[in-house]
């Protein structure tokens, strides 16, 4: 036992200093350093670039029109081949990550000093691939049309759903207000401002328009595609039903096995792509991957638990990690089993749950807490909110694992509800290995714990269908006991994190509620953009005021591995493979 | 005859608005709901989910379904392919599965036809034993842990074949990349043939007028062939059945190993992404196909095996 | 049934003079008793049976599987569900399988930092048996290393079959899922097979409408792929033993009514039947008593020939993640689990697909036995 505490203690310090190394560089006026040797490959990259990069995806591309994709593997791809006005690129030397304005001619221009009325000015020499100028106007399109009222894209709440919320985009995604009302205007040839509801920062603001799903469409096709009453456009659904704008453009797209982009050379930055194209190739099974990335035929692998465990010494292995926390939700309204109700009963299961066991039967880092590590605080120095004193502040000793007092408090819990043993069914996601390795292991621990006292059953649920359940409670007070879930969310904005809880959010994942979450979060998102201390001291209160309540049981943060193959030479330090970002600006040196 | 199929056409269309009915039922009682994975303000999730007349009485949104239906209009694919129309969809995945299991097809029927007779003709002798053994072999071992053991060993570890289907048609790499799925997707059918003929066979062979052949002085090789085997393809018929529904239903576990981009794993994939309209095509397509076989080898009783009287009453 | 016919056989015999007597005239002249006993259909096809032997070497296997399934679980003292996450996947060790080489307990672990390899605390004094393949890859060296992985993790007892996963005994959970497999398969086959036979019986004999309209309801229940009725039993019933079950029951008597259904037309109007019913025998009796007995061998075969489908069938299920409610294991489960890390813990892919073919082999062949001996033409035939 006390091996396996060591080494995840060490997974976890390692992937802290991690963090900190890079993003402490990225602001730190880094760059001194000399740049990698680039001698290999020549010293500007060619026209097409040179070097396939080949990778595998589990799923199918499922369309190439940014407004409506919701899968990770599609958003990857999109990434790559639309413009946006903003895009995170490596820094200086390799070192950190920069924001280049990349169809935008500069950063944003605050216009008030709230934060609330921002400028921004495009570039005039853009092109699409198919070499016609990129104008506002085709912005302009693109992001009514992501609102359009009758359309109603995957990504419709893009002007709302985060901190940057612009004034009626939602009114009139749901057909209140006309569009000249939404506060987005073209005030010249090539400035647009914007009218927002919330304060935000110029990064926060760079980062928004560095998303998807604000990124650019193709109006001419956009338009040929919409059928008679404009409900839908075929966009986007075949390779010559749209236009890249990106650093890469479409070349193929095989249904259901294949999609390709080759370098794009009517892009901005074209001088700092080196990559000839990028190829995914869809396969499901982990087992297949493994076979053709050891035979040189694909550059990266995501490891399994298994694979990790064999190839865990390996110089080539690429930490990766997750970007949100693990978590058991507790039906707190279940009235089957009222004593899910009880706080103390919620908190024994917090202190009965040995994370580091957890974490190392799946290769994971253990997690008692809710906002994860991959925050970034401070956006000027890079400081993560877990490595705060005040995020430190609320954790519990010992990685939250107290089986003492928590067998008091359910000892307790018990008696007040008259039982003497308890089943309980923990639903998790069918053919997540790691969960479900996860969940056995607590099915025997809780056990044990609790004397025999506490029995639960385990069921595999399809994902889908079990976020599903965990949503049914504002009409099925008893559609789960326990279930697994996992949040993901903006990396560069804490608050994000908390968002879901809010129980203003329509789709939260589980049952919470809490009048005193609820204020502090809409106090911290009211708070002045410059008020960082506050806005930390409310937001690690929030979280402590969440975990107090225990209506979920965090325990692991997911840690991905990988290897990629030697021929490909990464222009960065890492963050950028972490944050999916990375690969466009490789290198191949065969 | 005619009157027959016509009925039986009939009855065909009535199953498939049934099959229809529940598919819709069953989809639309699911737990999940099309906007899985979106954090959106209840406002913008009622109008989103009106789109679809979600927020309207079951029995009105059948009332669309069917309208809709009945016009020809089957809607457009929510999850796996965005807006594209839900048999555009399936097109684009068929081709593929379709050739490999023709192709498979067409490898096992033969072989485990002869197989079949050869064993029944050597029955209980050296013959008959080795064929068994290998067809017991083949339908022992699960399918994945054959197709991966196949891939790890003679495309991974021998370099013989290359690990993954080749998505560029023509060629001679593409043609050889099918050779293990194929093999994969065909040990299984020659098992099933072979043992079902042997059984069949052996059971005729035995029979009075399989000696009056012997005794006209036919070989038994001659009396099987043009006897015995007119008699088992009847039953054979039935093993035959989900073979021919696979063709184009695909293969679930040799397309996920092989990373063919076929129609297997579409459904349960439309199934999880809560892509409803493309759930009740495929379903309709997979019932189709069934409906469609059982039909042909239904009406083809009649005409291998003399005795039968399709549809008879027990006194006719 | 009394042996009242004379099997051919009795001519062949030889005799002799003494066989003879003289009698008087007024003597009553019977014939000598039989003195064999009667052979009934099912005596005489188990004689038939025992000729075949494979088919008896199966029957030995499939008891001792059965066996196994159920007393393999006791065999040592761990429990099927016992874990232990400090030993993980360990490699099989038999004691005295040792020194030939085999469940010796070594891991050749791969592309391990050199750095290390003199470090008690990772690499426990003797556990190091060879080093190999050196090699430097971004300037770190590494090579691969074959331990004594029991002494590598510090294990002084051993696990037959190595680990799993969470550190559970592979002998019991092997065994254990024997046990559940079987169980499910013999389950559903059974509860197939009763369904399958009236219904199909009924279809084959009444044909006309009631005939097209039971096929018909065959024919919406086999429209939907069994996939998407495990996943509907699943999403209302959860997983679990009930609906692996069932989605083997649901559509699986299907095949055994079309194949009864057939038989039934092949014999209703041979003249056995026409003279039962002549005679005013009732329907479900000429069902029963005069048509069924003729489909007997097919249908037993197709019920031998089931079990293992059955098993194969869940262990599809479990590949594509419809498996039994964790943590029970079963066959499929415990194969598709393997499958995934074949590559690295191979032995883990090794004792369930042995378990599995042995079942699927011995089944077989104790059904292709049945078969023959079963078959009412071949009866008195050696």
């Amino acid at each position: 036992m006390l091996l396996y505490i060591r080494k995840s203690a060490r997974i976890l310090a390692l992937s802290v200093l991690f963090g900190t190394l890079f993003l402490g560089h990225a602001w730190g006026g880094g760059g001194q350093e000399a740049a990698p040797a680039q001698a290999s490959v020549g010293d500007a990259p060619s026209e097409t670039g040179s070097g396939m990069l080949r990778l595998t995806v589990g799923r199918p591309l499922e369309t190439l029109n940014p407004h409506q994709q919701a899968a990770t593997d599609t958003a990857d791809f999109l990434n790559l081949i639309t413009g946006k006005l903003y895009r995170f690129a490596p820094g200086p030397g390799g070192v950190g990550f920069e924001i280049l304005s990349e169809l935008a001619a500069a950063p944003p221009v605050p216009v008030d000093d709230e934060g609330t009325v921002w400028r921004i000015t495009v570039r005039d020499d853009a092109l699409w691939a198919n070499g016609e100028p990129i104008t506002a106007e085709d912005f302009l399109y693109s992001w009514q049309m992501v609102m359009d009222p009758v359309l109603l894209n995957h990504r419709a709440n893009a002007f709302h759903g985060s901190q940057v919320q612009v004034v009626n985009a939602l009114e009139y995604v749901v057909g209140d207000v006309s569009w000249d009302d939404v506060g987005i205007d073209l005030i010249d040839d090539s400035t647009f401002e914007f009218t927002l509801i919330l304060p935000v920062t110029e990064f926060m603001l760079m980062n928004f328009f560095s998303n998807l799903s604000v990124s650019l469409v193709y109006p001419p096709l956009y338009e040929a595609g919409m059928n008679a009453d404009r409900s839908t456009t075929n966009y986007g659904t075949d390779v010559d039903r749209m236009v890249s704008s990106g650093p890469f453009m479409v070349d193929s797209w095989r249904q259901g096995s294949e999609y390709t982009a080759i370098k794009n050379p009517n892009y901005v930055f074209a001088d700092r792509i080196w990559l000839a194209g990028v190829n995914n190739r869809v396969i499901a099974e982990s087992g297949t991957v493994m076979q053709l990335f050891e035979r040189g035929e694909v550059d990266f692998v995501e490891l399994s638990d298994a694979d990790f465990q064999r190839f865990r010494e390996d110089p080539r292995i690429i930490e990766v990690p997750a970007r949100s926390v693990q978590r058991i939700v507790i039906n707190l309204l279940s009235t089957d089993k009222p004593i899910l109700q009880d706080v103390r009963f919620r908190q024994a299961l917090f202190f009965a749950t040995d994370r580091a066991t957890s974490a190392s039967v799946s290769s994971t880092i253990p997690a008692n807490y809710i906002i994860p590590t991959t925050h970034v605080m401070n956006v000027d120095d890079g400081t993560l909110y877990r490595n705060t004193p005040e995020a430190r502040a609320i954790l519990t000793p010992n990685l939250g694992y107290d089986p003492d007092l928590a067998r008091e408090l359910f000892d307790a819990a018990m008696a007040d509800a008259g039982l003497d043993t308890l089943s309980l069914q923990l639903a998790y996601h069918e053919g997540v290995e790691a969960r479900r390795a996860v969940s056995e292991y607590l099915q025997q621990h809780w056990n044990q714990v609790f004397g025999g006292r506490l029995q639960i059953s385990l069921q595999a649920v399809p994902s889908s269908q079990l976020a599903a359940r965990l949503r049914e409670y504002p009409n099925n007070n008893n559609a789960f006991d326990l279930g697994w879930t996992g949040t993901g969310h903006d990396d560069f904005n804490p608050v994000s994190a908390l968002a879901h809880y809010y129980s203003g959010t329509a789709r939260r994942k589980g049952p919470y509620f809490s009048d005193e979450y609820d204020s502090l979060y809409e106090t911290v998102l009211a708070m002045p953009i410059d008020d960082l201390q506050g806005r930390l001291e409310l937001i690690a209160e929030a979280e402590r005021v969440m975990l107090e309540d225990a209506s979920f049981v965090p325990v692991t943060q997911g840690l991905g591995f990988g290897l990629a193959s030697d021929r490909v030479e990464f222009m960065s330090d890492g963050w950028s493979i972490a944050l999916r970002y990375g690969w466009k600006w490789a290198r191949i040196v065969d | 005859m005619i009157k027959y199929t016509v009925q039986r056409l009939f009855a065909l269309l009535l199953t498939l608005w049934v099959i229809l009915t529940i598919a819709f039922l069953v989809i639309r009682l699911m737990p999940g709901s099309i906007y899985e994975d979106t954090d959106l303000p209840p406002r913008l999730l009622e109008t989103m989910e009106a789109r679809y007349q979600l927020n309207e009485p079951m029995i009105v949104q059948y009332w669309y379904f069917v309208q809709n239906i009945a016009r020809g209009d089957w809607g457009t694919s929510i999850a796996i392919r965005v807006s594209v129309p839900v048999w555009e969809v399936l097109y684009s995945r068929i081709p593929v599965s379709l050739l490999l299991n023709l192709l498979s097809l067409f490898i096992s029927l033969p072989i485990g036809i002869l197989a079949g007779i050869l064993a029944a003709l050597f029955q209980n002798r050296r013959t008959d034993h080795a064929i068994s053994f290998a067809v017991v072999l083949f339908v022992s071992v699960p399918s994945f842990v054959f197709a991966t053991l196949l891939q790890y060993t003679l495309a991974f570890r021998f370099g013989w074949f290359p690990i993954v289907y080749s998505t560029s048609p023509g060629g001679t790499p593409y043609w050889w990349s099918m050779i293990l799925p194929i093999t994969a997707l065909a040990l299984g059918p020659i098992a099933r043939v072979t043992r079902y003929l042997r059984g069949e066979l052996i059971e005729t062979i035995s029979s009075d007028f399989m000696l009056l052949a012997r005794t006209k002085g036919l070989t038994v090789f001659q009396a099987t062939v043009r006897h015995a085997m007119r008699n088992s393809l009847l039953p054979l018929a039935n093993i035959i059945i989900p073979m021919f529904t696979s063709i184009l239903t695909g293969s679930l576990v040799i397309e996920r190993i092989f990373a063919i981009g076929g129609v297997g794993g579409l459904l349960v994939n439309s199934l999880n992404a809560n892509d409803h309209p493309l759930t009740v095509a495929i379903l309709v397509f997979y019932s189709l196909v069934s409906l469609l076989t059982i039909l042909v080898v239904d009406l083809s009783y009649g005409l291998i095996d003399p005795r039968v009287r399709v549809g008879g009453s027990k006194n006719e | 049934m009394s042996s009242d016919k004379n099997s051919p056989d009795v001519y062949d015999e030889q005799y002799s003079a003494d066989d003879f007597e003289f009698i008087h005239a007024d003597d009553v002249l019977a014939d000598e008793d039989f003195k064999d006993p009667a052979v009934g259909y099912f005596q005489d096809a188990f004689n038939r049976f025992k000729e075949n032997r494979a088919s008896v070497a199966a029957s030995w296997i499939i008891l001792i599987i059965f066996f196994m399934a159920i007393f393999g679980p006791e065999m040592n003292d761990f429990g099927f569900n016992e874990q232990n996450p400090d030993l993980r996947n360990m490699p099989p060790r038999i004691e005295w399988l040792r020194p030939i080489g085999i469940a010796t307990g070594n891991r050749q672990l791969e592309r391990r930092r050199v750095e290390f390899f003199e470090d008690e605390e990772r690499y426990p004094a003797g556990s190091i048996i060879r080093v190999r393949n050196r090699l430097t890859v971004n300037n770190v060296e590494i090579a691969d290393v074959l331990v004594d992985y029991y002494a590598y993790r510090g294990v002084e007892h051993s696990f037959w079959f190595g680990t799993d996963y969470l550190g559970r005994d592979y002998w019991t959970r092997l065994w254990r899922g024997s046990r559940v497999s079987l169980a499910i398969a013999i389950i559903s086959v059974l509860t197939n097979l009763l369904i399958g036979i009236v219904y199909g019986a009924a279809a084959g004999y009444y044909g006309g409408t009631a005939d097209m309209i039971l096929m018909r309801i065959c024919e919406v229940i086999e429209a939907f792929p069994r996939v998407v009725i495990v996943t509907l039993f699943i999403l209302f019933f959860g997983t679990g033993l009930f609906s692996i079950i069932m989605s083997l029951v649901v559509s699986g008597w299907i095949g055994t009514a079309r194949l009864v259904r057939a038989q039934f037309y092949r014999f209703k109007l041979r003249e056995f039947v026409l003279a039962a019913r002549t005679m005013g025998v009732r329907d479900s009796v000429i069902m029963f008593r005069h048509i069924f007995p003729n489909s007997v061998g097919p249908i037993i075969t197709r019920t031998m020939f089931a079990v293992p489908l059955a098993i194969f069938t869940e262990s599809f299920l479990a590949y594509i993640g419809l498996g039994l409610q964790a943590p029970e294991p079963t066959i499929g489960v415990l194969l598709s689990d393997a499958q995934a890390v074949l590559l690295n813990y191979p032995y883990q892919s090794l004792f369930p697909a042995i378990v599995i073919s042995l079942l699927m082999i011995s089944f077989n062949l104790f059904a292709n036995g049945l078969r023959d001996a079963l078959d009412p033409t071949m009866r008195g035939v050696k």
